[in-house]
């Protein structure tokens, strides 16, 4: 048997409405009004849950992401698509750490290349490996290139409008039933555009216009490695904080490469054959 | 002694058997037939009107065939209230991966997500499980056509041809018999009008008792597109009367 509840209040047999905004004159025992209207004053009260609601959600959306000073940039070629990033890490002044992968695997076939605050850009990465990786083992295929870029872009713009992910996106992928390598740009504001080359950041603008001059469909991959070689060089001339060392990421049918494009090597070696040569 | 166990539907009896799942595959078997039979050019779904009426405004509701997306079509056996309920269901499932994706969901996926959640009403809750078993056929660009069966245990299965409803074990025996590899979109249509034939209670076919779906490529040539398509009566009345020609001609030839 359980045990006697406590009898309720009866119910009001008349339902006053009852506004969240602002109370019904009406409803209000005259003898208890504050003195200011409550509606006057809560927005400058910081302890009001309307001030908080509304300072939280503009603090969460309203964010104006700053040029960061990665350099990633992407161009597709024949079959292939080639993904550069720099590869340091640095927290205002001091560089953390000169070999950190700005550029993830996906799959055997795809990477995404992210810049922004690190948090966001290893989180929403990771985030969306996981999902990649989950989608392979439960309907045994992986996505296409297209459906994944899709899906990096449906998370971002999910939210969007509550706490946006502040990444810079470049997906590259190579598709086997196509035999096609695709390029797709993602900016914070989750927009999305295929594209045979892009950039993001400063290093990604200073490499737009040799894009534009250099860029063809179906590059080679000697082209591709030479319009590479140009893009890192215009970086390391124009960014006041030009990295050095860069990762160059490329898809294609076999799979992700990586390679470490390290400037004072590749420096060194030129100034050898320059020599040998004299 | 089945009493005891019989009335929760989340509650195993000692002999291991779900009651309420199996009661509700009993009811199913009282609903109309549906027969699907799938091809390397498409997959064919048929079924038996149950509801008979002049009165019946036939052009806005189907009865037994249910479209989920443009890949995608079902034929439902069972309780018509309840599969509206996961039909629904299945088109939001299928419109959400093409709007994450942007591309339509593989066959699959779909019935795996509607399964879980028929057997979601098998294992918690306390409601009943749903009366209804399907046939889902459609395409997609992994595996081609294909042919899945779902019932309310939330147990699905890939099939070359199947039935489900009244009579499904008999329509099931004349399709291992009848069904051969490498058979035309025609030729299945015509398959599975025999067997609906064969099993249903009356003795001729007639097109108004008959609802036929397939899923098939718009251009046979190109291969581009894959639709979705209600028979419409010309095309049914033609089988129908081919149906029932085959069967007079096959009861003269055994009377000799």
């Amino acid at each position: 048997a359980c045990l006697p509840c406590t009898p309720h209040p009866p119910a009001p047999s008349v339902v006053a409405p009852v506004s969240r905004r602002c109370r019904d004159i009406r409803s209000v025992d005259v003898a208890k009004l504050d003195p200011v209207p409550r509606s006057l004053y809560t927005r400058s009260n910081p302890r009001s849950k309307i001030t908080r609601r509304a300072r939280a959600r503009s603090e969460k959306t309203s964010f104006s992401p700053t040029f960061a000073m990665d350099v990633l940039f992407a161009f597709t070629g024949d079959k292939f698509a080639v993904v550069v990033s720099d590869t340091i890490a640095v927290q205002q002044i001091i560089v953390q750490k000169d070999d950190m992968e700005k550029i993830m695997d996906l799959d055997s076939h795809k990477v995404l290349g992210l810049t922004g605050p690190k948090g966001d850009c290893v989180y929403f990465g990771e985030y969306v490996q996981a999902n990649m990786k989950l989608y392979e083992l439960r309907n045994g295929a992986p996505l296409s290139t297209r459906a994944c870029a899709h899906f990096v872009r449906t998370s971002l713009a999910d939210a969007l409008r509550s706490g946006p992910y502040q990444v810079n996106v470049l997906l590259a992928g190579y598709d086997k039933e196509s035999d096609e390598a695709s390029l797709y740009f993602m900016d914070p504001y989750a927009s999305m555009m295929k594209v045979n080359s892009g950039g993001h950041g400063y290093g990604g603008m200073f490499s737009l216009s040799l894009f534009d001059k250099h860029w063809v469909p179906d590059m080679s991959r000697e082209a591709a490695a030479i319009l590479v070689d140009k893009c890192i060089a215009e970086v390391k001339e124009r960014l006041v904080t030009a990295p050095s060392k860069y990762h160059v990421k490329i898809v294609d049918k076999d799979g992700t490469h990586c390679e470490v494009y390290d400037c004072a090597a590749k420096a060194a070696v030129a100034a050898v054959a320059e020599h040998a040569a004299k | 002694m089945a009493r005891r166990y019989d009335s929760h539907t989340t509650t195993f009896s000692p002999e291991g058997r779900l009651y309420q799942v199996e009661y509700a595959m009993e009811a199913i078997s009282h609903a109309g037939a549906a027969v699907g039979v799938r091809t390397d050019h498409g997959v064919v779904l048929a079924a038996e009107k149950k509801i008979l009426s002049k009165l019946l405004e036939t052009g806005t509701s189907s009865e037994k065939m249910h479209k989920l997306d443009d890949h995608l079509g079902v034929a439902v056996a069972g309780i018509n209230s309840d599969a509206n309920i996961l039909i629904n269901s299945a088109r939001l499932t299928a419109q959400r991966y093409l709007m994450t994706y942007q591309e339509p969901v593989p066959m699959e996926q779909l019935v795996q997500t509607l399964c879980d959640q028929k057997q979601g009403y098998t294992q918690y809750g306390g409601l009943r499980p749903f009366g209804v078993s399907f046939l889902f056929g459609g395409w997609d660009k992994n595996c081609g056509f294909q042919l899945y069966q779902s019932d309310p245990s939330g147990n699905y299965a890939g099939w070359m041809a199947t039935a489900i409803g009244a009579n499904a074990t008999a329509a099931q025996a004349i399709l291992k018999t009848e069904y051969k590899e490498g058979m035309t979109l025609l030729e299945a249509k015509q398959l599975a009008t025999k067997v609906l034939k064969q099993t249903m209670d009356s003795t001729k076919l007639e097109a108004e008792k008959v609802e036929m779906s397939e899923v098939g490529w718009v251009n046979a040539e190109t291969k581009e597109n894959v639709e979705y398509r209600v028979l419409q009566t010309k095309e049914l009345t033609a089988l129908c009367d081919e149906a029932n020609a085959e069967a007079e001609a096959k009861a003269a030839a055994g009377k000799k």
